[in-house]
């Protein structure tokens, strides 16, 4: 299912481990040094609202030993149910009661994830900032100097220490 | 840079000293209200900047927060300190003391200078540091959903800091002002180069205008020379001479002219006068004189003759004929008297009485017709004497007149000749001989004046050639003058442009750092998830001069989220806000972000969507010091913000007594988790 390939793709590029797994079935398993979590991509928003909690039960059962073990880090437990059918305004107030559901797992329950946008951005809680701003800094003087269309040597007065004189006598030797 | 270590003394609510290592992940605080939470952030922002923010607009009855910087309580700290160490990525430390008599501004500048990269922005400080690394409780809203429009993009732009040209502003506002001054110089020397241009074409216009005649030269200049009674070396001499010769001729001439007037004047009068009929005049009254003064004396004397007759016969008169008188008119009136004379009493006859009176009578009328008659005489003898006297005085006054006129003739006469003689003239001149004097004189100044115009004009035809040199060369000035304004001109216009480039720079980089937000604050928002009907964000600049930054939220203008969110859903807004503006300074080094209670008012599925976005923070590389009440929350932090072993973090408990202040109660270092789930399978 290529969501599930898309979603184990963006884990991995945020640093995640993943593999299938078929308990729940079709389903692929995430873990870092932090959080764990399974997903589970749904034909339709309809079998996610019916399936999202037999499949989180599946995977909690399935893996109780190491939740057992992981102590302070099961509590880091992601339970990650995706479809890409549009849902309608009553499914979208029932996807949203699944994620105010605290209990066992944190749940990430989405409709209409139909592009890669819409997959960073419900997985969004299991990634690092990726907006990150990247602003230029330092070289404004050198964007000044090319747009400043002036002679090398005035260019070099005016943002270094020549004078104003020396700077217009530059100028002038062009002209 | 993060913050390493934070230790506190009798600062705020703490009295003894606290000190808390934070390491490079993350701390997470929790503690009750009063703890101390809130002491860590304010100690920290006291330490590099000298006050806290969050009261500085606050005073009451005098106080303020200064006041109230230091431990109040019952028992005095024993000291009063707080000091702040941070460290970069190399392990280098900077600590700052500051204590209630100062800090060492010195370790300060030096922190400032590694915190605020000055070659992006010299203008930040520690202050702008505090204000977009610490997010307060009670700011959250304030610095991001409530701020006005205008406020919020000035907020954000001093966030992200400005390319500050400020010194090449001011460098090429300095060159702009040189160039204005050598353009002015060169306009003027222009303009000097023009007028001089227009003043000699002006004068070689009137020179060739004078010139324009052709004279003969070499004739007028033998002429001039033959006047002169010294030789001459030069045309210039020649010309001086004949210019004094010109104007002692027509001074000359002027005063031929006078003497012509006042000869014909007086030739006039003479004519007028007939000076011959004057002299006869003169002798006929002059012979009139002697017979009249004749005539004079014999009528005087017989006025005096006759007098003497007149005085004699009235003594006669009053002397005989008075009692002869008296007697007729007694006799007359009285008559005879019984036949006898009234008279002398002798018997007359009434005929021989009235002969005898009537002789009486006789001898009395004709004395008086004597006397009549002498009267007469001497009547019209004194009027032909007044007569005579007057003519006689007249023909004397005729006499004199004609003597003063014949004089006075004789004297102009006399001055005339004296004039005569001082225009050289020869004795008795005519006033044709003058006119004839005059008419050659004029022709001869006429010829002189002539020819000195014609010399001149030579002369003028030579400076005609000297003021057209003087042109070129001056149109060489004004060319190279013009060529200099023109550059001077460029020159201007290069820094006007260079300065509005300067300007266009400036403004594009930062609109391209507060562009650059748009997506993070969108992302931000997406992970906070405020509102479950408005999922995106709209971060929109615009305005010109006043610029405005508006967060809105649906399609199109949108709606201000301001008016329809709850204050939870606002303060996630503001989070998202906030902690967008905190990850996009390019000029801070620091690379913490302090969140002081964030959590207010945010219900568990909104603070979970925190955690979660800190976590991403943290991933991000920063430093993550969050300060909680609930300490499952904290717990949650202590869990979800990723301890690493190069990157660990820790969970400090921080406790109240009374008394006593705040005290550290617990510090739970936050050890990495293993991969256990699939590892394990």
């Amino acid at each position: 299912m290529s969501l599930l390939h898309d979603v184990e793709a963006v884990l991995i590029t945020a640093g995640y481990e993943t593999r299938l797994a078929s308990e729940p079935k079709g389903s692929v398993y995430f873990e870092d040094d932090s959080i764990f979590g399974f997903c589970v991509a749904y034909p339709s928003v309809a079998e996610l609202l019916a399936g999202w909690l037999p499949n989180q039960e599946r995977f909690l059962v399935t893996n109780a030993p190491s939740l057992r073990r992981a102590n302070q880090k099961s509590w880091n437990c992601y339970a990650v149910h995706l479809t890409q059918t549009r849902p309608s305004d009553e499914e979208v107030r029932r996807l949203f009661e699944i994620e105010e559901d605290f209990r066992s797992t944190r749940k990430i329950a989405r409709a209409a994830v139909a592009s890669a946008g819409d997959l960073t951005r419900a997985l969004y809680p299991l990634l690092p900032i990726q907006n990150v701003v990247r602003i230029r800094g330092g070289d404004a003087n050198k964007e000044l100097a090319e747009r400043l269309h002036w002679p090398a040597g005035a260019v070099r007065a005016l943002l270094g220490r020549g004078t104003p004189s020396d700077i217009l006598d530059l100028l002038l030797e062009e002209e | 840079m993060r913050i390493a270590r934070l230790s506190i003394s009798g600062f705020r609510g703490v009295l003894h000293p606290l000190h808390l290592d934070f390491p490079t992940g993350f701390v997470v605080l929790s503690g009750r209200n009063g703890a101390g939470k809130s002491s860590v952030c304010d100690a920290i922002e006291f330490t590099l900047t000298g006050t806290i923010t969050k009261y500085a607009r606050e005073s009451e009855k005098g106080e303020d927060v200064a006041d109230y910087l230091w431990w109040r309580g019952n028992s005095p700290a024993a000291e009063r300190y707080v000091t702040l160490t941070l460290t970069n990525d190399a392990g280098r430390e900077w600590t700052i003391n500051r204590r209630p008599e100062g800090t060492d501004d010195t370790a300060l500048k030096d922190l400032q200078a590694h915190v605020c990269l000055q070659a992006i922005d010299p203008t930040k400080g520690f202050r702008d540091v505090c204000t977009t690394s610490i997010i307060r409780d009670e700011m959250i809203t304030q610095l991001s959903v409530d701020l006005a429009e205008t406020d919020r993009f000035a907020f954000v732009r001093a966030a992200v800091g400005s390319a500050s040209f400020s010194a090449t502003e001011k460098k090429l506002k300095d060159v702009s002002e040189v160039a204005q001054k050598r353009s002015a110089q060169a306009t003027r020397e222009y303009d000097i180069a023009r007028n001089r241009v227009r003043d000699l074409l002006a004068e070689i216009s009137r020179l060739r205008s004078e010139t324009s005649e052709n004279k003969d030269v070499q004739s007028s200049e033998v002429f001039l020379r033959s006047l002169t009674e010294r030789p001459v070396a030069d045309t210039n001499a020649v010309l001086a001479e004949a210019r004094k010769l010109a104007t002692d001729a027509r001074l000359k001439i002027d005063a031929a002219n006078r003497y012509l007037d006042k000869l014909q004047a007086h030739q006039t009068i003479m004519e007028q006068e007939k000076i011959a009929e004057l002299a006869q005049r003169q002798q006929a009254l002059t012979e009139s004189i002697s017979r009249l003064r004749l005539t004079v004396a014999g009528e005087q004397a017989q006025l005096s003759q006759l007098g003497q007759t007149i005085a004699l016969q009235g003594n006669n008169r009053s002397g005989e004929l008075s009692p002869l008188a008296q007697l007729h008119v007694h006799g007359s009136s009285t008559g005879l008297i019984d036949g006898r004379c009234p008279l002398c009493g002798s018997s007359i006859s009434e005929e021989d009485f009235r002969t005898h009176l009537a002789e009486i009578d006789r001898t009395l009328q004709g004395s008086a017709a004597l006397a009549a008659q002498l009267e007469s005489q001497r009547i019209s003898l004194q009027a032909d004497a007044r007569r005579h006297s007057a003519e006689l005085t007249e023909a004397l006054l005729q006499v004199d007149q004609i003597s003063a006129t014949v004089r006075s003739l004789e004297q102009q006469s006399t001055r005339l000749r004296e004039e005569a003689e001082a225009l050289s003239f020869t004795g008795s001149v005519s006033a044709e001989e003058v006119r004839a004097w005059l008419e050659g004189n004029r022709r001869k100044l006429s010829q002189i004046d002539r020819s000195i115009v014609v010399l001149e004009s030579s002369r003028l035809l030579n400076r005609v050639s000297e003021v057209e040199e003087d042109l070129a060369a001056m149109q060489r000035v004004a060319v190279d003058a013009e060529r200099q304004l023109e550059s001077m001109k460029a020159a201007e216009r290069r820094v006007k442009d260079a300065s509005a480039t300067l300007k266009r720079v400036a403004s594009e980089q930062i609109d391209e750092r507060l562009a650059s937000i748009s997506p993070l604050l969108s992302e931000l928002y997406v992970r906070l998830r405020p509102h479950i009907d408005w999922p995106q964000i709209n971060y929109l600049i615009r305005g010109d001069v006043r610029r405005f930054l508006s967060l809105r939220v649906g399609e199109g203008e949108g709606h201000n989220l301001r008016f329809m969110f709850s204050s939870g859903q606002r303060r996630a807004v503001g989070l998202a806000f906030l902690l967008s503006i905190c990850l996009s300074r390019p000029w801070c080094a620091l690379r913490s972000v302090l969140l002081d209670d964030p959590v207010q008012h945010i219900d568990d599925y909104r603070a979970l969507h925190l955690v979660e976005a800190l976590a991403a923070v943290r991933q991000s590389g920063f430093q993550v010091i969050c300060s909680v009440q609930d300490q499952e929350l904290g717990a949650l932090l202590a869990r979800r913000l990723r301890s690493t072993s190069d990157s660990p973090g820790t969970l400090i408990e921080l406790q109240y007594t009374s008394g006593s202040g705040v005290r550290l109660e617990r510090t739970a270092p936050i050890n990495p988790f293993a991969f256990e789930i699939l590892r394990s399978a």
